[in-house]
């Protein structure tokens, strides 16, 4: 196939209770700021940004974790369905890696339980990065350039547990904590225009029922929801869709089915079938298209799913239902969804080490 | 402009450039490109068929495919994007900004318009 270059992730408004109870317009304004994490060793996180940067994580060498996640555009893609390996399609959507450090649940699926898990589970996917991780430290060890960081990282050898430990240190950087809203609970009453604070109240209150899932000052409660979001017809009917799909089924042990299963995957429960974790909204705005599929492209047209009471599945979470806003009040929701987006420490690709 | 950027490890994609490259010599490129994107089939046999059906002048077409005459312009695509650190397909580059992948158009069109707007604000 020919391959020419030009010259020339919402997420889920709405869920469960797991990690912190919903706020209410009441409460919402005691929520405690998001607390900057302690940042880790500054040659871990060296180590761990070349890493991140370098396709030769990869099979063939064009693919790294940047392809992805890249630094301009919220470490998400933009894209509706993630890129993959070289000759290969992805079938779910890139979530943004930023306040990664915050969560306790990766993947939309929940597969896994450990920013470091997270971090390798995409280098030796056969549709993303496609190495085998015993090769890969094989190849770093044969560059000296590497050996040097790994020394001054670890005191100690390349190994894969070090490789993803400090890939996990890099990303444990990537964190806002001062957006408008973030500034707003930390005591600025002007951080929030009284647009975004109608929209906030809406957000937090009983109608409104965002908070119900992005609740705490994270927004998140990391629980799994079913939206009745439609699978994109290309999933469904394109064959190198379909085959990653069932790949990841089989690698699973589940039989091929022609809809993301979900949570389903991981659980086994009948009820998580469709049901895709909550994920954190800070940037939400530079991480169109929205949900697991990339399905809804704009923050305005996610308000519009959630205020129709989400879409059709017969698993759909019986948290959705008609919300019936006003324009003006998806107008205020939107612009507080708008005052999410803070500053991270712009990243750069450094140099390939020994390259 | 548009680059080429074949994968390496395609058996075709090589072959397919250099067919697009021999329309573009006969005014069809864009004829062409679309025609093999649409179709995916890329042998020899493919290509010339295309070439028949764009009424292209076959004798030529395939004389430049099989003397491999376009294929230093598709090296140079390629290490042009090598340079640039350009892997994946398509890449698009806007007055600098790299967009990767499928994006929807309004992408596209709100980069256009930030690039003519700076560009007027330049006084350029």
């Amino acid at each position: 196939m020919i391959r020419v270059f030009y010259a020339g992730l919402l997420f889920l408004l709405c869920g469960s209770f797991a990690y912190a109870n919903p706020a209410t317009v009441a409460s919402w304004k005691k929520l405690a700021p998001l607390a900057a994490l302690q940042q880790p060793e500054a040659a871990k996180v060296a180590l761990g940004q070349a890493l991140f940067f370098d396709r030769r994580l990869s099979g063939d060498g064009t693919v790294s974790c940047a392809v992805c996640h890249i630094p301009d555009e919220a470490f998400a893609d933009g894209q509706k369905i993630s890129a993959a390996y070289p000759t290969n399609k992805h079938w779910r959507h890139t979530l943004s890696l930023l306040n990664v450090a915050y969560l306790d649940i990766f993947f939309w699926d929940g597969r896994s339980r450990s920013l470091e898990n997270q971090a390798l589970g995409p280098i030796h996917s056969s549709f993303e990065m496609n190495l085998n991780p015993r090769f890969l430290v094989a190849k770093l060890r044969e560059i000296p350039a590497y050996r040097q960081l790994f020394q001054a990282a670890w005191g100690g050898e390349v190994s894969i547990e070090r490789i993803v430990a400090a890939l996990a240190a890099f990303q444990q950087t990537l964190q806002i904590t001062d957006a408008p809203f973030d500034r707003y609970l930390a005591g600025d009453q002007q951080a929030l225009s009284a647009q975004a604070q109608r929209g906030a109240e809406i957000f937090f209150s009983e109608r409104g029922g965002c908070s119900r899932c992005h609740s705490g000052s994270l927004l998140t409660n990391q629980g799994y929801y079913n939206l009745g979001i439609e699978e994109l017809p290309a999933l469904v009917s394109d064959p190198q869709h379909r085959t990653t799909r069932n790949f990841f089924l089989a690698e699973l042990g589940l039989a091929e089915m022609d809809r993301d299963p979900g949570y389903y995957a991981i659980s086994r429960r009948s009820k998580d079938l469709g049901a895709f974790r909550t994920p954190p909204l800070r940037q939400v705005e530079e991480t169109a298209p929205y949900m697991h599929n990339g399905s809804i492209a704009s923050l305005r047209e996610v308000i519009e799913f959630f205020n129709r009471g989400g879409g059709d599945d017969p698993n759909k979470s019986a948290l959705l239902k008609p919300l019936n806003l006003s324009a003006a009040e998806k107008q205020d929701l939107e612009i507080f969804l708008r005052s999410l987006t803070g500053t991270y420490q712009p990243v750069r690709a450094p140099r390939p080490p020994g390259e | 402009m548009i680059k080429h950027y074949p994968y390496r490890y395609r058996d075709y994609s090589y072959l397919a450039a250099q067919a697009a490259e021999a329309a573009r010599a006969q005014g069809k490129f864009w004829d062409y490109f679309d025609l093999m994107m649409d179709q995916k089939r890329l042998t020899r046999a493919d290509l010339i068929g295309y070439a028949q059906r764009l009424k292209l002048d076959v004798e030529r077409f395939s004389a430049e495919l099989d003397s491999q005459q376009y294929r230093p312009r598709v090296e140079s695509d390629v290490q042009l994007a090598r340079k640039l650190d350009l892997y994946q397909t398509p890449s698009f580059i806007i007055n600098g900004r790299l967009l990767v992948g499928d994006r929807p158009i309004e992408k596209f069109r709100q980069l256009i318009e930030q690039a003519l707007a700076e560009q007027s604000k330049g006084g350029g």
